[in-house]
């Protein structure tokens, strides 16, 4: 490596307007997203506190049956504490409502989920997944024809540096440019969020920080294709090229892979989810109630009894009309991770997913042993309350059940000092991931954009070592 | 000293631009190319510098081979083109301290490879080849063309080669840039420097040079040197192989 000519390609990158601009713009993005994600993690942590408050209300009170059915009804919100991954991305939005349908969410899945609604959102997300890949696309696709033009090209020739050099040089210093840009502008952005929210946290500044290393590779993908493109004959039009890709790969790439697996495998959402199983409930409720004739001249343990094979009643008539659109769900999750997959954007969507715990999508393959943990919870929890009315059990319980679904990727919905019972608690089979599987799983899902990177390395060099440089 | 051989190119298009081109330069001598658009001079002085490949022959400078050893030819040419090739972002000082930095004198007997930066003062370098003090420092952009030719020429002194490939630079100079930069070269090849410049100037071709040739559809048909043109008009000798040339196209 020559320092002299790395300085010189830094230097000269430094006095480019482009990149003033960019980096201008950067870092005017990453001070609003500090701001706007405080504003969206300060109202959460509110609403949290407001739930929080309204379970211990209903508790303190003895109001359990109506517990149950809040619970029951997916009405309780009981989401997670907001977390500053809200900086990066909206991914605390889960779990809204405790769900025992929460193996089928996806965010593809959902109306209220499709993929461009939450990648415009002004955060981390947005800007280094979205903006840095235009940027890097830019700031290279006059690599190579800016010297040609120039001259200086065959002057470095002239002067003994090799044509390998010459590339290598300009990818690295790029790839400095980046650092130099993201890093000052993400901690500032961190500082701030953590200044205005009042927080502080070293474990998420510390997955920040990974994210900007794993970031390195994606944005290291479209220096490669800038500077690939830098090297064609016709230079007019490389503009609309570098357009036409980044829009390919960013917006064109994710929501064709949504629109075709919809097309070919139609699936319910959430809220239709949703709906069938409570129409089931209802079915039965009425069912029951004509049968028993009068239903508020129940014991409480009857009611109790009744509650619980309503519940189990519409949990299985819900699986057994939803078994075949969880594989349908199975089957185009697969095929829009498949097809997003060729998107260097939505791979980096999903490592990001890992780092930050997001964490659903395992739980898939798990369908048949969440299920039977969770009837398995719901019938000891009827049976707890109806033993100790005052105790929080229940709720905790099923709380517990919720954390281990989610600890798929080891987030809890609920901090750990609501768990005042402890010797209660349930324990499932259903297992958490550790760190050294998540970083398996992080390489995994590198190793295509990495792939890409070569290939597209070897492309370039391969083209400048025969480019007609005069 | 520059020996070429059989060196020929053929483009992608079909265009043989260079037939099985010889040539020789002994050192301290000025060989003027004359030809007309198209006739390979500066296809000849792209392939010597490794800007494009040859498709036969070879060139050797100092008994370096272009074939076997493309490096080290490149570290014994110094190439100054038409339009000085410069960074417009950096001044001129910061151009010439770019270059030489990146410039390595080969090793020779006794003495290890150095850095040109560390043997030469590149402002009295700059000096030299007569640049005004308060343009040292200037950003290359406000530059005249004269002026970078001057920065090009300073490149080329600091990198300390033996051989100079000069592609038609004089073209787009003022006369007083023009002689200033004549002068240079005398100064050069006085110091023991090969030189190889093309040129559409016959008259300063016929000033300058120890050997003009003529090309003409990537050959070379014609060499003379200084004594033998003192007694001939080259003007007329070009003229007529253009003429010819375009009697021979017309008649195929």
């Amino acid at each position: 490596m020559n320092q002299i000519i790395l300085v010189k390609d830094i230097r000269l990158m430094f006095k480019d307007l482009k990149f003033q601009i960019f980096f201008l713009i950067l870092v005017v993005l990453f001070i609003l997203s500090a701001i706007s994600s405080s504003v969206s993690f300060i109202s959460k942590q509110k609403s949290f506190q407001n739930e929080r408050n309204r379970f211990n209300d209903l508790v303190a009170d003895g109001q359990h049956i109506q517990l149950i059915q809040l619970l029951q009804n997916r009405m309780l919100m009981v989401a997670s504490p907001p977390s500053p991954a809200v900086l990066f991305s909206e991914y605390d939005n889960y779990p809204d409502i405790i769900n025992t349908g929460i193996m089928f969410y996806e965010p593809e899945f959902s109306n209220n989920n499709i993929g461009l609604r939450r990648m415009f959102r002004l955060n981390w997300l947005f800007i280094l997944g979205m903006i840095m890949g235009l940027m890097m696309l830019i700031m290279s696709f006059e690599a190579i024809s800016q010297e040609k033009r120039a001259g200086t090209l065959r002057l470095l020739t002239i002067n003994g540096v090799k044509r390998q050099s010459i590339i290598w040089h300009k990818y690295i210093s790029y790839l400095i440019l980046y650092l130099i840009v993201i890093i000052p502008a993400s901690m500032t952005s961190m500082i701030l969020f953590f200044a205005l929210t009042g927080t502080w946290s070293m474990t998420f500044m510390l997955k920040f920080l990974l994210i900007i290393l794993i970031s390195i590779p994606f944005a290291s993908f479209f220096v490669w294709l800038g500077i690939f493109i830098s090297m064609s004959k016709n230079h007019r039009n490389t503009i609309v090229m570098v357009m036409f890709i980044w829009a390919f790969f960013v917006v064109i790439v994710p929501q064709a892979a949504i629109i075709i697996a919809k097309q070919v495998s139609s699936i319910k959402t959430v809220i239709e989810y949703r709906e069938i199983r409570e129409q089931a409930r209802y079915d039965e409720m009425m069912r029951q109630a004509e049968e028993e004739n009068d239903i508020m001249s129940l014991s409480f343990e009857d009611f109790f009894a009744l509650l619980a094979s309503n519940i189990n009643v519409a949990d299985e008539k819900k699986n057994q009309a939803l078994q075949r659109e969880i594989e349908e769900n199975m089957r185009q999750t697969r095929m829009i991770r498949g097809i997003a997959g060729i998107s260097p954007f939505m791979q980096f969507v999903n490592i990001s997913e890992i780092v930050f715990d997001k964490g659903f999508y395992l739980l898939n393959f798990q369908q048949e042993t969440t299920k039977q943990a969770i009837n398995q919870i719901k019938n000891l929890m009827i049976e707890q309350d109806s033993r100790d009315e005052t105790s929080h059990n229940l709720l905790y319980s099923y709380a517990y059940v919720q954390r281990l679904v989610f600890n798929r990727r080891g987030e809890t919905p609920f901090s750990e000092e609501l768990f005042e019972h402890p010797h209660l608690l349930f324990v499932t089979e259903i297992e958490t991931d550790d760190v050294p599987s998540k970083i398996m799983e992080i390489l995994m899902k590198l190793i295509p954009i990495l792939v890409l990177n070569l290939v597209l390395m070897v492309g370039a060099v391969g083209k400048f070592e025969r480019l007609d440089i005069r | 000293m520059l020996k070429i051989t059989d060196l020929s190119k053929r483009y992608e298009d079909g265009n043989l631009a260079l037939d099985n081109l010889c040539l020789e330069i002994r050192r301290g001598k000025i060989f003027t190319l004359l030809g007309a658009n198209g006739a390979g001079k500066s296809t000849a002085i792209n392939i010597i510098c490794g800007f494009i490949p040859p498709t036969g022959g070879d060139v050797w400078v100092d008994e370096i081979s272009l074939s076997e050893n493309p490096l080290l030819l490149r570290c014994k040419i110094a190439y100054l083109s038409e339009n000085v090739m410069l960074y417009d972002n950096f001044t001129g000082y910061q151009n010439l301290k770019f270059f030489a930095d990146i410039s390595k004198i080969p090793a020779t007997k006794g003495n290890k490879a150095t850095n040109p930066a560390m043997k030469f003062n590149l402002i009295k370098v700059l000096r030299d080849v007569g640049l005004q003090d308060e343009f040292i420092h200037e950003n290359i952009s406000k530059y005249s063309k004269g002026m970078r030719q001057k920065i090009g020429i300073a490149i080329a002194l600091v990198k300390d080669a033996p051989m100079l490939l000069l592609d038609e630079p004089f073209s787009g100079l003022d006369p007083k840039a023009s002689h200033d930069f004549q002068a240079l070269l005398y100064k050069l090849r006085n110091d023991g420097k090969t030189i190889l410049m093309s040129t559409h100037d016959i008259f300063r071709a016929k000033e300058m040079a120890d050997v003009v040739g003529i090309m003409q559809g990537g050959k070379l048909v014609m060499t003379k040197t200084r004594t033998e043109l003192e007694s001939e008009d080259l003007n007329r000798i070009y003229l007529d192989y253009i003429e010819e040339r375009v009697v021979m196209e017309n008649e195929e």
